[in-house]
Parts: structure tokens; C-alpha cells; sequence
């Protein structure tokens, strides 16, 4: 039985049309108009003990909704959820026992007193024992390097310690299933390569289930083995990172640096097959190819045969254009894994 | 040059009524919390003349006209002018409206203003269908009487407004924004008149309340309208009532300032 | 088990509440004061107008004093325990219920031990002097049964007024709006219980005896301490009526937990 499975899930709100100046708010006020919105359309999600997924889409895709009718905030309209093996909504409090939720917007510290302190209203909300929580609380402390500011009130915090101490919070009460709403935004990149890192070795060491949304592409990469994009609504992809990358991205592209003879070169490389140069100066080409049927070594010998080769890189494919093609419709999913 | 700023102000004005409207059942559940305190101090004052033909010196038909004045003058002035400074700079607002080119004091009498004629109109004609409904009241006599009455309610509207603006400024210093306003509607339902006519006040209370910006509230204008307080007595008040709303102005303005060097020094 | 947690945990909360708002001197001492004050001028208001008048409607001004202190502690006592309650419109709107929500404890807990009000100290004592006051002023004729009823009356008026106010705070689940003045309205009808309702006619005497009781209170146990009215018996029905209360209020904050929509893109 899967950890997280979500049939059918449909969520519609009614939000109110109103008319812009004063003349629209005096009308709203005698005959108020309302429209549906339909957030989340038929979502099917099937989740297994120990997975790391990744919940990617557009603003106001239906991703926060998702996650609000997955930990039982929020009633779906239509459809059935059920983690840990149970109705989320129904056994809201129940299920809370066994679920950590970071929000990257909002903390879970309370504000005025020192970080240990909410550690140890945590521990007494949900019932911790004092031996689990020593070792909880030294394993996450060295892990997230909390020592340095476990005496200081949250709201002396900076933003990449708070969201280490939330991390530590929702870890604490051994959740089996961890949901994060953007936890490494408005974080440097230190920070987040340290939270991704974290959550990589949670997920290995301790067998928390993560679900993670964001809009930082390398979370999805280093952390999330899946990937699961949701675009109006609906669920558009499902599966492998790699997968989406090798059945959507056909081009690589090369650059070449040469001692001189780049024009040349170039116009010789752009006559072959599958091949085509994009940019080319004296010392310098960029060649796209195409990399299903060309290697990335064929090419580089092609161009050494043919010229003075002194360097060359390889750019990675881009996962943000990847994705930005995927809402915008522009790459077929047939056959994607959904 | 002035007709611009008239036009600046006039639109703060004018968003302050679609604010108002925007919130459509808070705003009418106000106007109800205010008539449920003077359907209380109504009720009472109806069973303290029961079976008498008067209290004090007072005669039912002119404690009733007092009472309606009351519930008139208090209503006026919207309190919510205090809440929009607390709530500016609990959300960090209050930067972008300094920033505004606008004087800060004089945005907030306009939307004051804006949110007074919005519930003055509904006020005006709550009392109206009240006084109507209670029988005979006591009314001025001339158009002279209506005129002072007019001038006394304009004194009554600057001076609460400043009150509450001064008394609403301390939240740049406290976070306790609540207990100031509590103290000042308390001090000011009970020094203005608005509950008992300063005339009951035994006479030691009776001068603390004279030497207040209170009584311009209610007392001066039922008095003016009633012609309890008529002639130089009158006169005289107005003038103290002008003298108050200057020095609240001023104080106003003094505070401020120190608000804005504790602003700008202490990064708020 | 569950419910000596929840008691065990709603007071480590207060304590911490408290231990945090005692840091803050300045707001602590304005909020006591203004609290005290505010109470202090209800009862100037009385006593200037018992200087003129010696009773109201056959009321005596210790008698309405009685009544006066009954609200005032009960007053007291939702705001330096409950005052939570008042920020509902806050935590609905800025998505901090989604936080209590997804905790193992009860919302209801955690919405009340939110914040606590440090004016509610003042209240409570000031209330507790002047009903003492009241009690020695007015010629009761004390047996066992009225010395009893008391204690259990205060506790009554205590629940009452927390679920009636919880109640009324749930509104901010229906009308979306960080200010919201409902509650208040609400709050500020138990100023009809300060003074006896016969004063206010049949309408207002029914709206605080059964549909927001804040009579039983006051007015209800006044009038059987005070042997005002045959029906003051039923002031032994205090007790009924806070349960009544609190089950309706429970009622209504789940209610509207349903439309809850948690905020947030």
C-alpha cells in the first residue's frame, strides 16, 4: 500500500468578480457576483514508503492546494486521499503524529523564546519520549549545525538558520512522510546546498518519505529521485528527472574553443548530419546537435579531425527551459511515464 | 497649487469609503456595536426618570435630546484612524506611506473624514428615526442657536479626531495599541458627557472634567443644542473648545516628530 | 489520558505566554493600567449616578455593582487565559491555522493558549474586590446553598463568556477580513447584563437570557442572591447553560473549520 495515494483529487473554490472603483464596490455590495475556480482537476497520486518527489509547477498551478488536501488542511471537492493509511482530513490529528510539514514561508518556531524552548514544546506537543528526543534532537543538531544559535530567540534568526531549525522541528517527532512548501527560497546558495544535502541523508539514513515543491530546479535534481509537474490543475508528468530530460531534450550543445579557422571550421561542421552550428567567431563555435543520433564524443572527434581543437564543454541540459516548454505545452509527454 | 492638494486629499477620501464598503458587514456591525452602548445608557436613564418628572435639573424631553446628541457626536468620528497607524507599522507599511508625498497628519484627517460622511449620513438618520420615535425633544430655538450648535459639533469632530490621532500615535513606542484605545474611548465616553451629563458630576469630578478637551465632545454641543450652556457661557466654551484643538494640534505635531526621530534612529 | 494532556499542555502554554508578555514592561504596564482604569470608570459611572438616584428599577447600586463585578471577572478571566480567541481573525487569514492544524492537538487549545492578556490579571482581581464589596454592602441572607452557589456561578460565568466569545471570534472563518468587528458586537452586548434587563424591556431581556446568555452571569444569580425575582431559582442553572454554551461553541468552530480554505498561493 502506498504511502501517499491520492485518486481523483478535485478542489474548486468560488471567488468573487467584482468591478474595479467605487462604482464596482457598491454594486458588490448589493448583488454580489461569484465565479469557480477550479484549483486542482482530477489529480492521481501514488506515493511509496522512502520515495523522494518532487511537486513542480507554475504559480497557481494547484501545487499548495495539493499539499493543503494531502495533510488534511483542506476538504477536495471531489476524489479520495489517503497517508499513512488514513483520510487525512478525517483523522487530521492522527495523522499529524506521523507527518512534518516545513513551510519556506512561515516558521514553526515561536517567536519570542529561544530556539530550545520550542524544541521542547514540540517534543511535549506531540508526545515525544525524553530518550527519542536526546537522540533526535543531538543527531539533527549535528546534522544541521543548530548548536550555533539553539539559544536564540526565532526572531533573531537570519532566514538560512530559521529554515534550519524548522527542518530540525519537522524531523524531530520521526515523521514517516515529510512535506515541503518551498523550504529553500529566498536562501543562499550555500544554504541550500546544506538542506538539500540534509534531506538527501535523512531520506537515506532514516527512511522519511519526502514530497517536496519548489521552484529551484536543483532541489528537484539533487534531492528527488521523481518528478511530478501539475500545470491548471492537472498533473502533466510523472516520473524520472532523467526520463522527462531524455524523451524532451534532443539537443546538446558543444563549444569548441580553436587556436583559429573557427569560420572555416564551422561551415564544414554545419554541413553534416543532425548537426548545426549556432555560433562560430575565429576562436570560439558552438555546435548543437542532435544527441540520439550523434554522441557527444562523435562530435568532438568530427571537429578534431577537422580543425584545431584546443577545449571544449559541454552545457548541461536546462532543466528550467525543460520545464517552462512542458507548462507551455511546447514538448509532447505521450509515453512520458504519466 | 491648492486646488491639487484638495484633489490629493479628496482621493484619500475617496478610498477610504470604498475601504469602507470593501468591508461591508464589519463596517455595519460597528455602527450596531455603537447603538447597542446607547441603547444600554439609554435604557438606564429611561428607568432612573421613571415615575419622575425630573433628575437633577434635568427634564425627560431634555436628558432624551441630551442622549440622541450623545449617540450623534460619538458616532461621527470613525476610530478608525489609530487602527490604520497600528496596522501600518505592525506591517511595515507606515515606510511606504511616509514616503508618500503627502503630510501624513492631513492624509489622515482626510480619510477620517472620507470614513465620517460615509457613517455620519447613516448616523444622522439612525438618530433622526430614534428621536422621532421617542417622543418630544428639546430643540434650539433659532437659527443663530443651530449655527453655534454647528460650529460646537466642528470643534467636537477635530478634537476627537486629534485624541484619537495623539493617543493613537503611542504606538510607536508600545505594542499594546489596544489598551491605549480602550483608555482613551474610556476616558472620553466618561469626561465628555457622553454617559452622564458633567452636571451629575459631584464637584471636585466636575472641575477635572472642565479642565479636559473632553467635554467639547458631547457636553458643549448637547448644551449648545439644548441651550443649557447659551450665551457667553456658550461663547466662552467655544473658544476654550478652538484653544483645545489648537493645543492638541500642536501636541500632535510634537509628538509626531519625536515619533519620527525614534523612527528613523532606532529603525522602528 | 488525552485530557490531562490537554490541560497539562494549556497551562505550560499560558505559563509561557505569560513569562513572554511579563518581557515586554512598557506594553504589560499600559495594558494593566488601562484595563484597571476602564474598570475603575464603570464604576465611577455608578456611583455618580447612584448620587443622584437611590435605586434604579428597585436595584440598589451595590446590587448593580454585584452585577457589574460578576462581568468583569468573567471578563478577566477570558482575556488573561483565552484572549487567543481574539486573534482568530489573524490566524484564519494569515494561514497561521494551517500551522495548528497540522499539529497533534486539539485547534481549539491552540487558538485559545495563542496569546494571553496581561490585562486580564487586573480585571480579575479588580472584579474579585468589588464583588467582595458588593457582597458586604448588600443584606443577603446567607445560608450554606448561597455561600455555595458562589463558586460554581463564577466558574459558569467564566465558561459562558469564553464560549460565547470563541464563538463569536469563529466568525472570522465567514467574513474574510483581518478586522473583524463582530466578536466585538457580540462582546459588547454584555453590557445589557451590567444592569438588570428589566430595564430594557422584553426583547433585550430575552436576547441575554437565551440567545447570548450573559444573563446567567449576572443578572440571573443577582436576582436569586438578592431575592429579586421567583425565577432567580433558576440560576442554579448556570452550570447547564456554560456547557450548553461550550458545546455550541465547538460546534461552530468545526463548522467553520470546513470552510476553511487555508490561504497561500
Amino acid at each position: 500500500m502506498a504511502i501517499i495515494e491520492a485518486t481523483g483529487l478535485c478542489k474548486a473554490y468560488e471567488s468573487a468578480v467584482k468591478e474595479a472603483g467605487l462604482a464596482g464596490a457598491v454594486k458588490h455590495l448589493f448583488k454580489p457576483e461569484y465565479r469557480e475556480i477550479n484549483a486542482v482537476r482530477d489529480v492521481n497520486l501514488s506515493i511509496e514508503s522512502g520515495e523522494t518527489v518532487a511537486y513542480v509547477g507554475p504559480n497557481g498551478a494547484g501545487k499548495s492546494t495539493t499539499i493543503k488536501m494531502l495533510t488534511g488542511i483542506l476538504m477536495p471537492s471531489a476524489g479520495t486521499v489517503s497517508v499513512n493509511g488514513m483520510d487525512p482530513y478525517r483523522e487530521r490529528m492522527e495523522n499529524a503524529r506521523r507527518i512534518g510539514v516545513v513551510f519556506g514561508q512561515r516558521t514553526q518556531l515561536w517567536w519570542d523564546i529561544p530556539v530550545r524552548e520550542s524544541f521542547t514544546l514540540i517534543r511535549d506537543i506531540y508526545g515525544i519520549s525524553a530518550a527519542r528526543y536526546r537522540d533526535n534532537l543531538s543527531y539533527l543538531t549535528e546534522v544541521l549545525g543548530l548548536a550555533e544559535f539553539m539559544d536564540m530567540s526565532a526572531r533573531k534568526l537570519s532566514l538560512g538558520q530559521r529554515m534550519r531549525a524548522d527542518l530540525a522541528v519537522s524531523f524531530l517527532h520521526d515523521p514517516a512522510v515529510v512535506f515541503l512548501d518551498e523550504p529553500t527560497i529566498g536562501l543562499d546558495v550555500a544554504v541550500r546546498e546544506r538542506i538539500r544535502a540534509f534531506l538527501a541523508r535523512v531520506n537515506r539514513e532514516r527512511g522519511a518519505t519526502i514530497l517536496l515543491t519548489s521552484h529551484d530546479l536543483d532541489d528537484i535534481r539533487d534531492v528527488c529521485e521523481r518528478l511530478v509537474i501539475i500545470d491548471h490543475g492537472t498533473v502533466i508528468y510523472d516520473g524520472k528527472l532523467q526520463t522527462l530530460l531524455d524523451l524532451c531534450v534532443r539537443t546538446r550543445t558543444m563549444h569548441l574553443r580553436l587556436a583559429s579557422g573557427g569560420d572555416a571550421l564551422a561551415a564544414k561542421l554545419d554541413k553534416k548530419a543532425n548537426l548545426q552550428t549556432i555560433a562560430h567567431s575565429d576562436c570560439e563555435i558552438s555546435v548543437e546537435f542532435d544527441r540520439f543520433a550523434l554522441s557527444a564524443r562523435d562530435v568532438a572527434a568530427l571537429a578534431i579531425e577537422s580543425g584545431d581543437v584546443i577545449d571544449f564543454r559541454i552545457d548541461e541540459p536546462d532543466i528550467e527551459r525543460v520545464i517552462k516548454n512542458v507548462y507551455e505545452g511546447k514538448l509532447d509527454l505521450a509515453g512520458a511515464g504519466k | 497649487m491648492l486646488r491639487l492638494a484638495l484633489r490629493k486629499y479628496r482621493r484619500f477620501a475617496a478610498l477610504a469609503i470604498q475601504e469602507t464598503l470593501a468591508y461591508r458587514i464589519p463596517y455595519i456591525v460597528n455602527m450596531v456595536s455603537i447603538v447597542v452602548t446607547y441603547a444600554v445608557i439609554f435604557g438606564i436613564w429611561a428607568a432612573v426618570f421613571s415615575g419622575k418628572a425630573s433628575v437633577g435639573d434635568y427634564a425627560w424631553a431634555e436628558m432624551k435630546t441630551y442622549l440622541v446628541i450623545s449617540l450623534f457626536m460619538s458616532a461621527l468620528v470613525s476610530g478608525s484612524s489609530e487602527y490604520r497607524t497600528s496596522r501600518q507599522i505592525r506591517t511595515g507599511n507606515i515606510a511606504i506611506e511616509l514616503l508618500r508625498p503627502a503630510d501624513y497628519q492631513l492624509s489622515s484627517l482626510s480619510i477620517t473624514l472620507g470614513n465620517s460622511l460615509c457613517e455620519g449620513v447613516l448616523v444622522s438618520l439612525a438618530c433622526l428615526a430614534f428621536a422621532f420615535a421617542t417622543g418630544p425633544g428639546v430643540f434650539p430655538p433659532d437659527a443663530l442657536s443651530w449655527a453655534l450648535f454647528v460650529v460646537s459639533c466642528l470643534i467636537a469632530i477635530a478634537t476627537k479626531f486629534l485624541l484619537v490621532y495623539v493617543f493613537g500615535l503611542a504606538c510607536f513606542w508600545t505594542n499594546s495599541l489596544m489598551g491605549i484605545s480602550w483608555l482613551r474611548k474610556g476616558l472620553t465616553d466618561f469626561f465628555s458627557g457622553a454617559l452622564i451629563p458633567l452636571a451629575f458630576f459631584p464637584g471636585w469630578l466636575m472641575t477635572v472634567a472642565d479642565w479636559l478637551p473632553f467635554r467639547n465632545i458631547v457636553w458643549v454641543p448637547a448644551g449648545a443644542f439644548t441651550g443649557r450652556i447659551a450665551g457667553a457661557d456658550l461663547a466662552r466654551s467655544l473658544a476654550v473648545g478652538v484653544a483645545w484643538v489648537v493645543a492638541l494640534w500642536l501636541i500632535a505635531r510634537f509628538v509626531w516628530s519625536r515619533a519620527m526621530r525614534k523612527v528613523t534612529i532606532q529603525g522602528g | 489520558m488525552k485530557a490531562i494532556n490537554t490541560v497539562w499542555l494549556f497551562f505550560r502554554f499560558l505559563s509561557q505566554n505569560t513569562k513572554i508578555k511579563l518581557e515586554y514592561k512598557l506594553d504589560s504596564f499600559i495594558l494593566f493600567v488601562s484595563g484597571a482604569a476602564l474598570q475603575a470608570l464603570g464604576f465611577l459611572f455608578i456611583a455618580v449616578l447612584f448620587s443622584k438616584v437611590p435605586n434604579i428599577a428597585g436595584w440598589t447600586q451595590w446590587e448593580i455593582i454585584f452585577m457589574l463585578a460578576a462581568i468583569y471577572i468573567s471578563e478577566g478571566l477570558v482575556s488573561f487565559a483565552f484572549e487567543g480567541a481574539w486573534q482568530m481573525a489573524f490566524l484564519v487569514n494569515s494561514g497561521e491555522m494551517d500551522r495548528m492544524l497540522l499539529r497533534p492537538v486539539s485547534p481549539v487549545l491552540q487558538i485559545l493558549t495563542f496569546t494571553m492578556g496581561i490585562h486580564g490579571i487586573g480585571n480579575m482581581a479588580l472584579g474579585a474586590v468589588l464583588l467582595s464589596l458588593s457582597l458586604s454592602h448588600v443584606h443577603v441572607a446567607w445560608t450554606f446553598a448561597r455561600v455555595l452557589f458562589i463558586p460554581i456561578f463564577i466558574v459558569s460565568a467564566c465558561a459562558i463568556r469564553t464560549a460565547i466569545s470563541f464563538a463569536a471570534n469563529c466568525s472570522a472563518f465567514w467574513l474574510k477580513s483581518y478586522y473583524n468587528a463582530f466578536p466585538l458586537m457580540v462582546y459588547q452586548m454584555a453590557d445589557f447584563a451590567k444592569y438588570p434587563s428589566s430595564i430594557f424591556g422584553k426583547a433585550i431581556e430575552s436576547l441575554i437570557l437565551f440567545v447570548l446568555p450573559y444573563g446567567f452571569i449576572s443578572y440571573v444569580p443577582a436576582c436569586w442572591l438578592f431575592g429579586k425575582a421567583w425565577w432567580g431559582i433558576f440560576a442554579w442553572g448556570s452550570p447547564l447553560v456554560a456547557l450548553w454554551c461550550c458545546l455550541a461553541a465547538r460546534w461552530v468552530f468545526y463548522r467553520g473549520l470546513r470552510r476553511y480554505d487555508g490561504s497561500g498561493n
